[in-house]
């Protein structure tokens, strides 16, 4: 009989890929513990303002001088306001370090489901384009899959996820299994339909998202409130709570322990390999080991290399599965520094109904058939149409009666597009461990160094002129380019730090997520990543989550993992 | 249609929710009143009803209620208190003794004792000289319209209010008359 701290396999975190790992675990009939550093949240039962209205927030919504305080870096996040600050953590309880020119913001969200009840859930699958990527250009190490290694696992997890979009046949942005789409608006249709007309090589495709647009896999579909960010009462969005948690418990084989910050992952050094974790307590500081025959790091990024790093022990004095010296190297995140945006006249007689969760997406079209002079890879464009509502009142001038009438009409339309640049891995883009800052539970803190570099600076000149040549070829007028260097981190795709390859002197994980110092020790979040491509990372998490397990497993049962 | 028929067809609209005391306050003219008839928690007295007349000037009952109708200026006191860094606040503060300097100067009374018309004229001015970066007025217009949009009756009665949409439609026709749609999201 199995005692209460030995289980068939360990997955640490419940996020996007935590719910992934412990799903595919427990439905292969091992008994699994997902360990979760935060509280419980239920889905539904514990989603406390899905419902709410602006006016029943003291606040109506704004984020207040405490929210600030607490929140210094989290609050930033254009998802954080009244409604949703018990999802992000406090950054003081849970300090990070950077350099003091170099500031990085982590995003965190520590609760069951972990930020798969926050994300953005826009899905693009990658192509070779970014598989090879490294290797044509000598940038970093190669990644040791290609496309047809992912591509069955793109479509197994999509199916289960359930993502609305739309085929449209492009290479560099491979199409998938998708739900309906959604509709475009008038002005993005007439915009999608001008760049089109004037460039071969660049489409508008509607935002491929994780929100249904029919009832899927027992889950409603989207009701259109835009407010995911809440967590959806209808289940309508793709969530570990929503969808894969309660897979994994109806199984049997799930046993989920919220609170459980893991310390360390066990590793013996006779047998080479992972035996457990080391976990504190949240509530009563306690330290418990649990045992298991695979380990899965989940943890987020840089929760799992934080993890590996603090695991270090004789044998791998710099960090677990790191005789590389690549663990903690090669972070990278997105550039969104460049939105353009523009009127558009001559709709006045068109609106929309209802919310939208999704925009429009332009894929990347630099460096795919031309060699741009000045970077290499490229970026896409996330965006959309709209027309100001009241709130456009904040800048225009006026008093009395007339402005506010105005003001309860629909406005002008504008369109908008903001640039989403790949980041190269770059060594010194880096985290260390920092033991002179403890957290509450007198664990080492994440020190972190990371910049854009040259190559996603030179993006940003282009991505504003691509912008501003399409908005003015869809007519539109008053074009702005708005520059602004965004802090790394900030748009939450933060990805590498123990990187797949396949060298074991180069990299930290194999073709399988299996660290190659360790046989039973997977990491499948986006610490795993290679390269950044330009695409949303979501899903390729996702893709290679159920991928590794499926190895594992088999693995186990070929008995070369004991 | 007179000031005094608009209120008493949006207290209709409103189903009558205006308390009585209220609507006597919006039927004598709102001026220089000794007090203001809630709790101020941030501001003195005498601030809280300059706050009542700038988002009366801002945002006045027509044929649709007025800022004054769904407790704008009790929310822009909270705001105060609870939103904003100290040098903020103090920027609004500072901006209520200069607007009643202006006052003093231009028409030798206090802000309060002015007319709507004069009150409506020193606002404008400032805002004309306000330059883009953070202001006193622009902080005034920002609050004023996020609790008056944001409030129950105007979201439910004026605005198109649809909290659980179910589907998107994404082009629909619109006349001059439609109005602004809304769910629950926060601005």
């Amino acid at each position: 009989m199995q005692d209460n701290t030995t289980f068939d396999a360990i997955v640490v975190g419940s996020g996007i890929t935590g719910g992934w790992a412990a799903k595919e675990l427990t439905e292969k009939g091992l008994k699994t513990l997902v360990l979760e550093r935060g509280r419980q949240v239920e889905h539904v039962k514990d989603y406390p303002t899905t419902n709410d209205a602006p006016w029943q927030f003291p606040h109506r919504g704004r984020a207040t001088a405490d929210d600030k305080k607490n929140h210094p870096v989290q609050h930033r996040v254009y998802a954080f306001n009244e409604g949703t600050r018990h999802w992000w953590v406090n950054d003081n309880d849970h300090p990070y370090t950077t350099p003091e020119d170099k500031p990085f913001a982590w995003i965190r969200g520590y609760h069951v489901g972990g930020r798969s009840i926050m994300w953005g859930r826009q899905c693009y699958r990658w192509s070779d384009y970014d598989f090879e990527a490294n290797l044509k250009d000598g940038v970093g190490v190669d990644w040791p899959i290609r496309y047809k290694d992912i591509a069955p696992w793109y479509d197994y997890v999509e199916r289960f996820v359930g993502i609305s979009g739309k085929a449209e046949g492009i290479p560099q942005l491979p199409d998938g299994q998708f739900l309906p789409p959604m509709e475009m608006n008038c002005v993005e249709k007439h915009v999608k339909a001008a760049i089109e007309d004037k460039w071969s090589d660049r489409k508008m495709t509607i935002g491929r998202v994780a929100n249904l647009t029919r009832e899927h896999n027992g889950r409603t579909p989207c009701q259109h409130r835009n407010l995911c960010y809440r967590g959806c009462p209808y289940g309508a969005y793709f969530s570990s709570n929503s969808a894969t948690l309660p897979a994994a418990a109806a199984t049997g084989n799930l046993t989920l322990r919220p609170d459980s910050v893991v310390e360390s992952v066990i590793f013996d050094k006779d047998t080479r390999r992972a035996t457990g974790v080391r976990v504190i307590d949240a509530n009563t500081g306690k330290d418990i080991e649990y045992k298991a025959k695979v380990v899965f790091l989940c943890a987020s990024t840089l929760g799992s290399t934080f993890i590996l790093l603090n695991s270090a022990n004789e044998e791998f004095p710099d960090g677990l599965a790191n005789s590389s010296g690549a663990l903690g190297k090669y972070l990278m995140d997105h550039d969104y520094s460049v939105r353009v945006g523009a009127s558009m006249e001559g709709f006045d007689d068109k609106y929309y109904s209802g919310g939208r969760p999704n925009g429009i997406y332009i894929p990347r079209f630099r460096n795919i058939e031309d060699k741009h002079p000045d970077f290499i890879r490229g970026y896409g464009f996330q965006g959309g149409g709209s027309r100001s509502n009241w709130n456009s009142g904040f800048g225009k001038p006026g008093f009395g009666g007339a402005y506010k009438d105005s003001l309860t009409h629909p406005g002008p339309w504008s369109m908008r597009l903001v640039g989403f640049g790949e980041c190269l891995p770059y060594a010194d883009n880096a985290v260390t461990l920092n033991k002179d800052v403890l957290d509450k539970h007198g664990l080492p803190t994440l020190h972190i160094s990371a910049t854009f570099k040259e190559n996603e600076k030179a993006m940003r000149d282009d991505i504003a002129t691509t912008a501003s040549e399409m908005l003015e070829a869809a007519g539109g007028k008053n074009i702005q380019v708005q520059v602004q260097e965004v802090t790394p981190g900030f748009c939450i795709h933060e990805m590498g730090t123990a990187r797949m390859g396949r060298d074991p002197k180069t990299s930290v994980l194999n073709q399988w997520n299996q660290a190659h110092d360790v046989d039973n020790l997977f990491v499948t979040d986006g610490a795993c990543m290679t390269s950044s491509a330009c695409q949303n990372p979501s899903i390729t998490y996702m893709a290679l989550t159920a991928r590794a397990v499926d190895y594992a497993v088999k693995e186990l049962k070929n008995g070369n993992l004991s | 249609m007179d000031r005094r028929e608009a209120i008493k067809r949006t207290s209709l609209l409103l189903g009558g929710a205006i308390s009585s005391s209220a609507m006597a306050g919006l039927l004598s003219g709102c001026q220089a009143s000794p007090s203001v008839d809630w709790s101020p928690v941030f501001l003195e007295q005498e601030q809280a009803r300059m706050v009542e007349s700038i988002a009366d000037c801002i945002l006045p009952a027509t044929e649709t209620p007025g800022a004054l109708d769904v407790g704008v200026p009790a929310f822009i006191d909270l705001m105060l208190k609870d939103a904003y860094s100290a040098e903020e606040q103090n920027r609004f503060l500072t901006g209520l003794s200069s607007l009643e300097a202006s006052s003093q100067e231009k028409y030798e009374k206090g802000f309060l004792y002015c007319s709507n018309e004069d009150q409506t004229a020193l606002l404008t001015t400032l805002e004309k000289e306000a330059a883009s970066a953070p202001s006193f007025i622009r902080m005034a217009k920002e609050l004023t319209l996020l609790g008056y949009f944001t409030s129950e009756p105007i979201m439910s009665n004026v605005l198109n209010y649809n909290p659980v949409p179910g589907k998107y439609e994404g082009c629909v026709d619109a006349t001059a008359e439609t109005v602004v749609g809304v769910d629950n999201n926060i601005f």
